[in-house]
């Protein structure tokens, strides 16, 4: 990593009591958090957990009921945030009646001053993709190699991607991440990707997000948030947890005949005998998602800063 | 190579840039298609002024006829040649230039507005460098313009075509009945059907559903011009000491019997056995009245339908305008000033 890709002190994105309300209850409700810039963050939570109405919050699509959101400390609706953000919506919206060049001639248009041809049209060159095409006849990867060339071609300072290798085949889909990682790090871009495929950010994102019921419930860097945590084994009867654990947060526990697991939290040593291993991210996940209850973690890089000046 | 290469090259100065680009590029079918219809409607009207005129003169109808008295038999037969062949088409294109406005609108809500928000293109769009205010402006901006120069044009070809025949020659289309043909008031109806159309496309969301209610709320609006029209400017009275008979030319909003002690009865009715004044002593009436709109009104109401018209139309689009800041814009102060608080 350059210097550039590490700014622990610029922030890309910050929530303070972030709420957005639907005409069915709460999408989003009190969430705080803080990206710095330069991260490859991972946006992970179950459908319905409030991640695209996130994303649509942060592109400057809509607004929040409560609360604030802010892009390198101004309001994403800000007319000099936008050209600094870039956002490819989860179904890949294009005109299906503009050709590819088509719509590039659009990104150009529309993203005057920072617009980088040459980067946009590598992606759809390496695709193979012929520019007369019209984008209403291509499949669905190739729409979202197009909406992602349309996302490159305005270098943003923060990428915002929803589900974006969703409809790749698994070769397509290294390929464009390794695109997609060689643009960030050349540019130090912030990244916040949404997904469902806990696999396919490992040893990708460094940074989490991971939401449930509209709120945060684990925030930080994926290091840290790994270390604050502890897979335990051991053997334990009953319904009730073993007395051992009572001073540490458990996030979720499993007993399987006299077998007993848990992912804790720990606060110190644990008593008693217990086989203690670090978890994988996926494993680290798999629990707060089955367990959405447990308390939210916050690392400090993750902490909002400055609160009353971001309201402003 | 493609359309919008093509009108490049044509004028290199107008070249649509940014969001009024786009706006080129989604809609160009839809503008070379409505450029060609007004060309052909023009033209159309045009060949009427000349044709129209070449045949009354041939026959000798330069200032009609008038009545049995100079109209004989040849007269008559020419006369209701002149109305198949140019009268009609004069009329269906009037018919035209009086609804088309409406369909601009309907097509503003639905193609324009509403199936941005339906298909979710409208993330692309806004998720650009520009604004959604500046991506509904230029929307708003382009219809307009196109309309205003579109309607301008074939209204002011239509009033000076059928201004040009004597209204002897073409009774059916006096300017009460071709009110909404002529003059401003395609213009205005066309304002206030986009303004109407944008408003119902971001409150509707969906393509169809737009259109349909836009179609509906189009048709209200047709129906209380029709009904209001009338007193946008105060009808003549006029006092007749037997039953009303205003010209041809005068748009008669009311008539019937008024007394002094018994007030106005609209659409007196009498035996025919009795005289006009026996019928008027009958009910304690003492004159005939009529109220109406002579010819030189035409102008005066014109202009004050177009007024009130696109003062409305200013509302709506202020409305539209808000909706969209109040959906998509930053939070207003007080909500920053609750979570301050909190």
């Amino acid at each position: 990593m350059t210097d550039l890709t590490f700014q622990p002190d610029r922030t890309a994105l910050q929530a303070v009591g972030l709420g957005v309300k639907h005409r069915r209850g709460w999408a989003l409700r009190d969430c705080s958090f803080r990206l710095p810039a330069g991260r490859i963050c991972a946006l992970v939570g179950p459908n319905g957990a409030g991640k695209s109405t996130l994303l649509s919050l942060a592109a400057g699509l809509r607004r929040p009921t409560t609360g604030s959101l802010t892009a390198f400390g101004a309001g994403p609706t800000d007319p000099a945030i936008r050209p600094r953000v870039a956002f490819v919506a989860q179904e890949k919206p294009l005109y299906p009646h503009f050709t590819v060049a088509d719509t590039l001639r659009l990104g150009h248009e529309l993203n005057p001053g920072v617009w980088d041809q040459a980067a946009a049209e590598r992606l759809v060159r390496d695709g193979g993709l012929p520019f007369g095409a019209r984008v209403g006849s291509l499949s669905g990867g190739q729409r979202t190699r197009v909406a992602l060339a349309l996302a490159f071609g305005k270098k943003p300072e923060l990428l915002l991607l929803d589900e974006p290798m969703s409809d790749l085949d698994p070769l397509v889909r290294h390929q464009m991440m390794a695109a997609l990682m060689a643009e960030a790090a050349e540019r130090a871009t912030t990244v916040v990707m949404a997904s469902h495929v806990l696999a396919e950010l490992d040893g990708v994102c460094d940074y989490l997000l991971l939401m449930a019921d509209g709120q945060v419930r684990l925030a930080g860097e994926v290091e840290d948030l790994i270390a604050a945590h502890t897979l335990l084994l051991g053997r334990h009867e009953g319904p009730a947890l073993p007395p051992e654990l009572a001073g540490h947060t458990v996030v979720e526990s499993r007993a399987t005949g006299r077998q007993f697991s848990a992912l804790v939290r720990t606060d110190g040593p644990v008593a008693g005998r217990w086989e203690a291993t670090e978890p994988s991210l996926e494993e680290l996940l798999l629990a707060h998602l089955r367990a959405p209850g447990a308390p939210a973690l916050l690392t400090p890089s993750a902490e909002p800063r400055g609160a009353a000046k971001a309201a402003a | 190579m493609s359309a919008a290469t093509a009108a490049g090259a044509l004028s290199p100065r107008f070249r649509p840039r940014g969001m009024t680009w786009l706006v080129w590029r989604q809609h160009r079918a839809t503008l070379w298609s409505a450029l060609g219809l007004l060309v052909a409607l023009v033209g159309a009207l045009v060949w009427v002024k000349f044709a129209g005129h070449a045949y009354l003169d041939d026959h000798g109808l330069r200032a009609g006829c008038e009545g049995d008295v100079t109209c004989g038999e040849a007269d008559w037969q020419a006369l209701s040649t002149f109305r198949a062949r140019y009268g009609d088409l004069l009329y269906q294109i009037g018919w035209l230039t009086q609804y088309l406005p409406w369909v601009v609108g309907l097509f503003v809500a639905g193609p324009m507005v509403a199936r941005e928000l339906e298909s979710g293109t409208y993330k692309l769009a806004w998720s650009q460098s520009a604004s959604p205010l500046r991506w509904l402006a230029a929307k708003l901006a382009t219809v307009t313009v196109a309309a205003l120069a579109g309607f301008s044009l074939l209204s002011a070809v239509h009033t000076w075509t059928w201004q040009s025949f004597p209204a002897d020659v073409l009774t059916a289309q006096h300017w009460q009945y071709t009110f909404d043909m002529i003059g401003p008031a395609p213009v205005a109806h066309a304002l206030l059907a986009i303004a109407l159309g944008t408003l119902v496309g971001l409150l509707v969301k969906r393509t169809i559903v737009a259109m349909g209610v836009t179609l509906v709320l189009s048709a209200l609006v047709i129906w209380a011009l029709d009904v209001f029209r009338p007193y946008v400017i105060s009808p003549v009275m006029t006092l007749y000491p037997g039953r009303p008979s205003p010209p041809d030319s005068a748009w008669v909003v009311e008539r019937g019997g008024i007394g002094a002690d018994v007030g106005r009865i609209k659409s007196l009715w009498c035996d025919m056995d009795i005289s006009d004044a026996q019928c008027l002593a009958k009910h304690g009436l003492t004159d005939w009245y009529a109220e109406l709109h002579p010819r030189s009104h035409l102008w005066p109401m014109q202009w004050a339908e177009t007024g009130i018209l696109v003062g409305v139309a200013l509302v709506l689009a202020a409305a539209a305008v808000w909706l969209l800041r109040h959906r998509s814009q930053a939070p207003s102060a007080t909500s920053y000033f609750r979570k301050a608080a909190a």
